[in-house]
């Protein structure tokens, strides 16, 4: 197959060859969904090889960033080239909650689904609940993923829940909380549609959503 | 007598120092972030630091860090939670194990593997039989599920006090719960006029790593100086994740994060008891998880505790702790490796008593077992090697010799075998095969669990005044009617 290369820099994780080839690519005027598709593939090959224990979270977090930066050499493509872009699985709004700075579980999470072929958006960390439900209005998520590892701001999850009820978003997004303080009777208490217990979970969690949601 | 306790040092005083030096280089370059609390960052304007208001981030010179550290007490002296008796004093060479408060599963021994939320019943046995374990110095209540979640941290809090003396290891998780806390604390002490002298309780804050503070944490960290109660500075930094791979990396972060709340600590109150804490962790770079009994784990929070101890301040790791999800034969081995070690290290306050899978379940079995590995870290290091003449017994030797006398019948063994041999039991078995085979082929989580049953069972809680008693419940029911609570589940049994 063509694009062999691409597809290798990216299941390697070679950041300067896969970056280069893309430009290459694009400077020879190969098409930009052909170009998608190696990338993908490349990232695919990568999570099989995670899952067999070959590679690591490392050379998985590290394999998202070059789909990002590739996506940015592509962008200006992407839009002249119409409806050319990549086909995501589903498009997942992240954060972690107001008075809260950790980001790792989170990040671990977005790796996974952008290795998976999501769209992710990334809110940070310390989110303020208003700020979610705004995002939630402008970017329209299939998924939100609500992140928290602290006892002292878990709380904020249950909040954030209320606001998307009194908002009238809730039937138009599914909610999935994580982190380490958490669990699924939590996920039930506060009215989550799903817990991930830890990253990997966390997109099985949502692949499963999105399946008996018509997505994915 | 000359007893010598032996002392392992990771590394040397050069290499401590360096680390030191790197972490005040970091905070005075690029500095640490204390989010949304503007109290603090008005503490620190006032001492002189450079505070960016928009950021939140402050740079700390290296001159208002060694003022700091000049007023920070090097011992701490903890008691009863009734502030009655001193039981002993933490830091320098006063080692001591602790629970663990972050428990929000409990595994029951008739259902290996699987874990439940705990409720009341569960604190009170978990507390009960804290009060029995000979080795174990603080208390930790964990998470409880049959109380609204807003007032669960008072409400534990209550129970713990009601069923164990000890002193407690214990959070609030907002500000109201905080000041509730003190309240209770104030009650417990009643009529101390000396409270503050007296501590019974620590309180852990955990910067956010890297290099971050948040506001909930800050208030609380304050708060403590504020009400004296010894505060932890316990940054949880991820070895790969959210600090750099390199276990000395990981240290110089961890150490100047602690630094930067060793400054806070005394802008709020010069002399505050503090603890110099770590649950530095590597980070299991196939499933995410944080291993806090990998060997790596145990070696970073032993040497940020020996940084602390170098700058004479009582120290904390979160050791003792197994990745176990059962207490089985890794749930012992880690557990024994983490104590060891801490204990050699000088680790002040060894955190993890009776707890699997990363701290998130607790389990009465694995309590009883850890009491029992803590009673040997505790004979090697504060037992220690009678190294007197009398210990090394060189007439003894030879009048034994020349009677040829067996050594049973000396006075020499009967004066000393007590002192010399820990005797541990019921849940190490030292037994006869015989013994072992009419015990009906027991392992030591059968008699762990038989131990705690036979506590129970014959053991009665210790006495509590009845006025105190009910006014403490007072306090967390008015907290409870807010949450639609009329009744706590105590006051039901």
């Amino acid at each position: 197959m063509e694009f062999n290369d691409l597809v290798k820099a990216m299941n390697d994780c070679n950041q300067e060859d896969a970056l280069r080839l893309v430009r290459n690519y694009t400077e020879k005027g190969a098409g930009v969904k052909d170009i998608l598709d190696a990338l993908t593939e490349g990232l695919r090959e990568l999570g099989d090889r995670f899952s067999r224990g070959e590679a690591f979270i490392p050379e998985l977090v590290f394999g998202g960033e070059i789909f990002n930066q590739a996506m940015k050499i592509l962008e200006p493509k992407i839009s002249t080239a119409g409806n050319n872009q990549r086909r995501a699985k589903g498009k997942v709004l992240m954060a972690t909650v107001k008075g809260d700075l950790h980001d790792i579980g989170k990040n671990l999470v977005i790796s996974f689904l952008t290795v998976g072929g999501y769209q992710v958006i990334d809110l940070g960390t310390d989110v303020p609940n208003e700020k979610l439900v705004e995002a939630i209005k402008t970017e329209k998520p299939d998924v939100v993923g609500l992140s928290a590892l602290l006892t002292t701001t878990m709380l904020g999850q249950r909040d954030f829940m209320k606001m998307l009820k009194e908002s009238g978003l809730r039937d138009k997004v599914k909610v999935i909380v994580g982190g380490a303080p958490l669990s699924q009777a939590w996920a039930d208490e506060i009215g989550a549609d799903a817990y991930g217990a830890d990253a990997v979970d966390g997109k099985n969690k949502i692949d499963a959503m999105l399946k008996n949601f018509g997505r994915g | 007598m000359m007893v010598i306790r032996p002392k392992v040092q990771l590394l040397g005083e050069a290499q401590l120092k360096l680390i030191i030096q790197d972490a005040y280089h970091i905070l005075d370059d690029v500095g640490i972030r204390f989010k949304g609390n503007e109290e603090c960052l008005d503490r620190f304007e006032g001492a002189g630091t450079r505070v960016d208001r928009e950021t939140g981030i402050i740079k700390l010179s290296g001159d208002i860090i060694d003022e700091a550290l000049k007023t920070v007490p090097s011992i701490i002296p903890f008691y009863d939670k009734d502030h009655k008796q001193h039981l002993f004093d933490l830091g320098e060479d006063h080692c001591h194990v602790t629970g663990d408060g972050v428990a929000i599963y409990i595994q029951d021994y008739e259902k290996p593997g699987h874990r439940r939320q705990p409720v009341t019943e569960d604190q009170i046995i978990h507390s009960r039989l804290l009060e029995e374990c000979q080795y174990i110095s603080f208390t930790a209540p964990f998470m409880l599920y049959d109380v609204p979640r807003e007032i669960a941290d008072n409400y534990r809090f209550l129970l713990d006090y009601l069923y164990c003396s000890l002193p407690t290891y214990c959070s609030a998780w907002s500000k109201e719960g905080f000041d509730t806390m003190d309240e209770m604390i104030k009650i417990m002490g009643d009529g101390e006029s000396d409270l503050e002298n007296k501590p019974a309780h620590v309180h852990p804050n955990n910067p956010s790593s890297p290099l971050s503070w948040s506001p909930v944490v800050i208030q609380n960290f304050m708060d403590c100086l504020r009400t004296s109660l010894p505060a932890v500075v316990l940054p949880i930094p991820l070895a790969g994740a959210t600090s750099p791979v390199t276990i000395v990396g990981t240290v110089v972060q961890n150490t100047a994060e602690n630094l930067s709340g060793v400054v806070l600590s005394q802008l709020v109150k010069k002399g505050g008891y503090l603890i110099w804490g770590s649950g530095a962790s590597a980070f299991d770079m196939r499933s995410g998880t944080a291993p806090q009994s990998a060997i790596e784990s145990i070696m970073m929070m032993c040497l940020i505790a020996q940084v602390g101890n170098y700058l004479g301040i009582p120290s904390l790791g979160n050791l003792g702790r197994t990745d176990s999800k059962r207490p089985d034969e890794q749930g012992s081995f880690e557990t024994a490796n983490s104590y060891l070690l801490g204990y050699l290290c000088r680790v002040n306050m060894i955190r993890g008593a009776g707890f699997l899978e990363y701290a998130s379940t607790i389990s009465h079995e694995k309590l009883m077992i850890d009491n029992e590995i803590a009673g040997q870290a505790q004979r090697l290091v504060n037992g220690g090697i009678d190294f007197s003449e009398e210990s090394r017994a060189v007439d003894l030797i030879k009048e034994m010799f020349t009677k040829n006398m067996s050594f049973l019948r000396s006075r020499h063994t009967l004066a000393n075998f007590k002192k010399e041999f820990m005797m541990p039991g019921p849940i190490i078995d030292r037994g006869t095969r015989s013994a072992f085979e009419a015990s009906g082929y027991k392992s030591a989580l059968d008699r762990a669990h038989e131990a705690w049953k036979k506590i129970i069972a014959e053991k009665k809680p210790r006495p509590i005044d009845e006025k105190k008693r009910n006014a403490l419940i007072e306090i967390v029911r008015a907290r409870g009617r807010k949450y639609g609570v009329d009744r706590l589940p105590i006051e039901t049994m």
